[in-house]
């Protein structure tokens, strides 16, 4: 849906130079209706999109799905951050503590945000990014402070995110593009803050290879590392 | 566990709307499959890279 659609296709061709690669295989599941019908659809897939400097540095990751609008929303804070420092060459133009200063500035920002939007509101009501963040740390905070607050939030981002599914909301968005739209509210709202962390947290910026330990096994909750991705303990309902 | 299960189906269906819409044995325009040609272009054009790392491949029906 992301890639195929006509407006996204066309800003990132013409902002990026996109490129995919494959990290392990995907596993399929094929349900046997009975009377001939078939359907097959990839299982416990998942995607993180990274955005590289040409020396091979990433300065920003999307795990996950966004619809079109969220995705290039989140494409341009990237762009926006690296506008004025693409030329003449962009691989020495931006330096690690830049981006690891951008991400801190972020966090920032977003909490702040947040804080606001609470403090505002006319209901009374509670932050579940903000309890899972706690206090966020200073700008100039050492990073090891940024890896640890990293730590404590991946781990509470699966009770953010309200997984697993609850059986209605499969059935309700069962067409598929509205639990697109719904994760990805999930993703710009809690999942970024935990890639800001991340980066945060590095003493440098990070090579893609380095970034994926963070992204699939401790933001996604998928360990691409594991061959049955935790699925051999499952037992489906109803198996004598 | 049903819960589970009913996420990794409902997983199933997210990740089918990111790649549905990709023919088989055809990636979308643009997109480029060697991640160092890729950096090269990005070079050469000034341009950041977008790479998208997966389960699967693109260039598959399923992916």
């Amino acid at each position: 849906m992301l890639l195929s659609d006509p407006k996204t296709a066309a800003f990132i061709t013409s902002k990026f130079v996109p490129v995919w690669e494959t990290i392990r295989p995907a596993p399929r599941v094929t349900i046997d209706f009975g009377d001939g019908r078939t359907m097959t659809r990839t299982l416990k897939g998942s995607t993180c999109m990274y955005v590289v400097l040409p020396d091979g540095r990433v300065v920003d990751a999307l795990p996950g799905v966004y619809t079109p609008e969220d995705f290039k929303m989140l494409a341009s804070q990237s762009l926006e951050f690296l506008n004025g420092r693409l030329s003449p060459d962009l691989s020495v133009s931006v330096s690690d503590q830049e981006i690891l200063a951008w991400h801190r500035g972020q966090v920032r920002d977003v909490a702040q945000n947040e804080q606001m939007r609470v403090s505002t509101s006319k209901a009374v009501m509670e932050s579940p990014l903000l309890k899972a963040l706690g206090v966020p740390p200073a700008v100039d905070a050492p990073a090891a402070n940024y890896g640890t607050v990293f730590d404590r939030y991946a781990g509470r981002l699966e009770d953010l995110s309200s997984r697993p599914m609850s059986g209605r909301r499969v059935k309700v968005e069962a067409g598929g593009q509205n639990v697109v739209a719904i994760d990805s509210q999930v993703n710009v709202r809690y999942v970024r803050m935990a890639v800001h962390l991340m980066f945060a947290g590095g003493d440098k910026a990070p090579r893609p290879a380095e970034c994926r330990t963070a992204m699939f096994k401790k933001i996604l909750h998928i360990d691409p590392d594991d061959p049955n991705l935790g699925l051999t303990a499952e037992t489906i309902p109803g198996t004598p | 566990m049903h819960r589970k299960l009913l996420s990794l189906a409902a997983l199933a269906i997210i990740f089918s709307g990111l790649c549905q819409a990709t023919p088989a044995s055809r990636t979308p325009q643009g997109w480029r499959s060697s991640y160092p040609e890729a950096l090269r272009v990005a070079a050469q054009e000034k341009k950041p890279v977008l790479l998208l790392q997966m389960f699967g491949r693109l260039d598959e029906e399923f992916c």
